[in-house]
């Protein structure tokens, strides 16, 4: 759990952050120069601030004292790759993992395990130099791994590198994410990385804490409340839901994934089945559709059965659109007369999915069509998504 | 042999010139590089005074100050027994100043590109700021100090002005080669002058060679203190 208190001032910035992130993947969202990357700074003792930091009640600073970097117990991945071009990549690797075994760390992660995890091995002694942005991008999260950390600092890590490459590290992060369970914090402007990866979300605006919570309630309560310093136009693009699913099947000669949704069948286009059951799939709120019947001879092959539960008109650049937020139904029991909605064999845990708090859509649809539906809240009603607009999910190689 | 007494006099004087300057200028150059304080433009320019100061004007200062009537001269006199003027340590603490911006601007140009970051990151992976600084700047550096004592040691070599004015010309503690060159055109030994001024030639050529052709990144020039 990270504690913080601080104030500092740079330039034009003035960083004021109260709050307390637990250990998990949190993600840190908010426009550019509102200040995330000053506060993973601060909280790393690169920049110096004024107030109180504990980590799992170690205390890194507080008015009467200031713990150095380099004894704070983190792993750092900076925006731009930092791996130290004089040293092989194997150098690079161990430069943190040899000063954490000379201060007496127990070593959790070893570097056999890591640089198999990461896929380093042919790397190994290749100057840091001649190393692609892919490549280089991978050792600089590894070598942050190998330093042992108990809190991880990860400044946009996939910045900077193209769609080919960010799904290729995109699988290595999951792995960091889930797979070592590593607290960290990740700073990020996009919500389709924070939505894959991370399981808690801070919003950040003019050096403020504004929301926090995990990444499903915050994601949609973003755009309802726009972000001040965010243009209208890109809150409407980034704008979007979060579901939780479970992967059912894949569909090999169609290159479909078979999700469950809330009970409900969800389709998606991707290329393998993805390595963990358990999924998250962002929607975007864009790129669906609504209708009042189970709509037949359709493209669209994913009709999610809903309620809406609040209308908002937007304003601004947006102006003309309703924001439409909707819960999916949880399907009462299998009705064999729903044909096009079959609800999934596989999906048993009903109940349970029934129990946990239901799962929000958002659509963005314009009011001329809102008043022809005669939506309003409570209206029962379909949201219609194409597969092939569904974000591609963590886990699969492009 | 005079002409050997010369090139060890002057061998020994650039020598140890240049290990001082490499422990004196690698503060002052990281701090030329990094510094935002308001005093760093004026602690620039006085860096690189002796660039373009005539070796004379300056020489006459440090007369001035080696002088056993001023504080310094007078200090040293009291502490040791000889003067500085005229003397090898006098010799040694003038070439200190002359070749200055030979070492601190070579030095100032590679840890501003090198530039903090290999610093934090050394930082967030548990290296304390000295191991930090000597496990990624310095080997960083590497070819800026190349440079930098190649030319710290050849300009000290080839020194005159400054030399004269301070030391004068004293067989076997004051008298290095260019003082050498100069008394033997003065007394018509050519032959000498020519012996010592093609060995000068010959020893600054196969320097720049030898570092040229190991080190290809290496660039001699006074490049702008702060590459953009």
């Amino acid at each position: 759990m990270l504690d913080l208190d601080i104030q500092l001032r740079i330039d034009a910035l003035s960083l004021h952050v109260q709050g307390t992130v637990p250990n998990t993947i949190a993600a840190l969202f908010g426009p550019s120069g509102c200040g995330k990357t000053t506060l993973l700074r601060a909280i790393a003792g690169l920049t110096p601030c004024s107030g109180r930091i504990s980590f799992n009640d170690v205390v890194w600073q507080d008015d009467s004292q200031r713990l150095p970097t380099h004894k704070r117990r983190i792993g750092y991945v900076f925006q731009q790759d930092q791996l130290f071009a004089h040293l092989s990549v194997e150098q690079n690797l161990r430069y943190g993992l040899d000063r954490a075994s000379a201060a007496n760390i127990a070593i959790d992660l070893p570097l056999n395990e890591v640089v198999a995890r990461f896929d380093l091995q042919p790397l190994l002694n290749r100057r840091a130099a001649s190393l692609s942005g892919g490549e280089s991008r991978r050792a600089n999260i590894a070598r942050a791994i190998l330093s042992q950390p108990q809190l991880l600092l990860l400044d946009e890590p996939l910045t900077g590198l193209d769609a080919k490459r960010k799904a290729q590290i995109m699988p290595y992060l999951t792995e960091v994410t889930s797979g070592l369970g590593i607290p960290t914090l990740y700073v990020s402007h996009l919500n389709d990385e924070i939505a894959r990866l991370c399981d808690y979300m801070l919003v950040m605006q003019r050096g403020k804490l504004t929301d926090q919570g995990p990444t499903q309630d915050v994601l949609p309560r973003l755009w309802r409340e726009p972000l001040e310093t965010f243009d209208t136009q890109s809150i409407e693009s980034e704008a979007g839901s979060l579901v939780k699913a479970t992967v059912t099947g894949f569909d090999k000669p169609y290159s479909m994934i078979q999700m469950a949704v809330a009970g409900q069948r969800l389709q998606v286009l991707g290329q393998a089945l993805p390595q963990t059951p358990e999924v998250r799939v962002f929607l975007a709120a864009k790129d669906v559709a609504i209708a009042l019947h189970s709509p037949k001879d359709l493209s669209i092959r994913n009709a999610l059965a809903a309620k809406v539960v609040k209308l908002t008109p937007m304003t601004g650049l947006a102006n003309g659109l309703v924001a439409v937020d909707m819960c999916i139904v949880t399907p009462p029991a299998k009705e064999q007369g729903s044909s096009e909605l079959e609800i999934n064999e596989r999906e048993v845990n009903e109940q349970e999915a029934g129990a946990e708090s239901p799962q929000t859509i958002s659509a963005h649809i314009s009011k001329a069509a809102s008043q022809a539906l005669g939506l309003k809240v409570g209206s029962a009603v379909y949201a219609l998504i194409k597969s092939a607009r569904i974000a591609a999910l963590g886990d699969e190689a492009v | 042999m005079t002409e050997l007494s010369a090139i060890w006099l002057s061998a020994k004087l650039a020598g140890i010139t240049t290990v001082i300057l490499l422990f004196v200028a690698t503060p002052l150059a990281w701090w030329l590089a990094h510094s935002r304080h308001r005093l760093r433009p004026a602690v620039e320019a006085l860096t690189a005074l002796p660039l373009v100061m005539p070796p004379t004007v300056l020489g006459f200062y440090l007369l001035i100050l080696f002088s056993p009537n001023n504080a310094l001269g007078g200090f040293w006199l009291s502490f040791t027994g000889s003067t500085l003027s005229f003397s090898f340590t006098g010799l040694v603490l003038a070439s200190l100043v002359y070749s200055l911006p030979f070492m601190v601007q070579p030095l100032t140009a590679a840890f501003s590109q090198i530039g903090r970051a290999p610093l934090e990151a050394a930082a967030t992976l548990g290296a304390s700021p000295w191991d930090a600084w000597c496990s990624t700047v310095l080997p960083l550096a590497r070819s800026g100090y190349i440079t930098a004592a190649v030319l710290t040691f050849a300009h000290t070599v080839g020194e005159f002005g400054i030399v004269l004015m301070v030391g004068g010309n004293l067989a076997g503690e004051t008298r290095v080669i260019s003082i050498a060159i100069y008394e033997s055109v003065e007394t018509l030994n050519y032959t000498e002058a020519h012996l010592l001024s093609a060995g000068l030639l010959v020893f600054s050529f196969s320097v720049l060679l030898c570092v040229y052709y190991f080190n290809r990144q290496f660039t001699l020039r006074l490049g702008p203190l702060r590459t953009p």
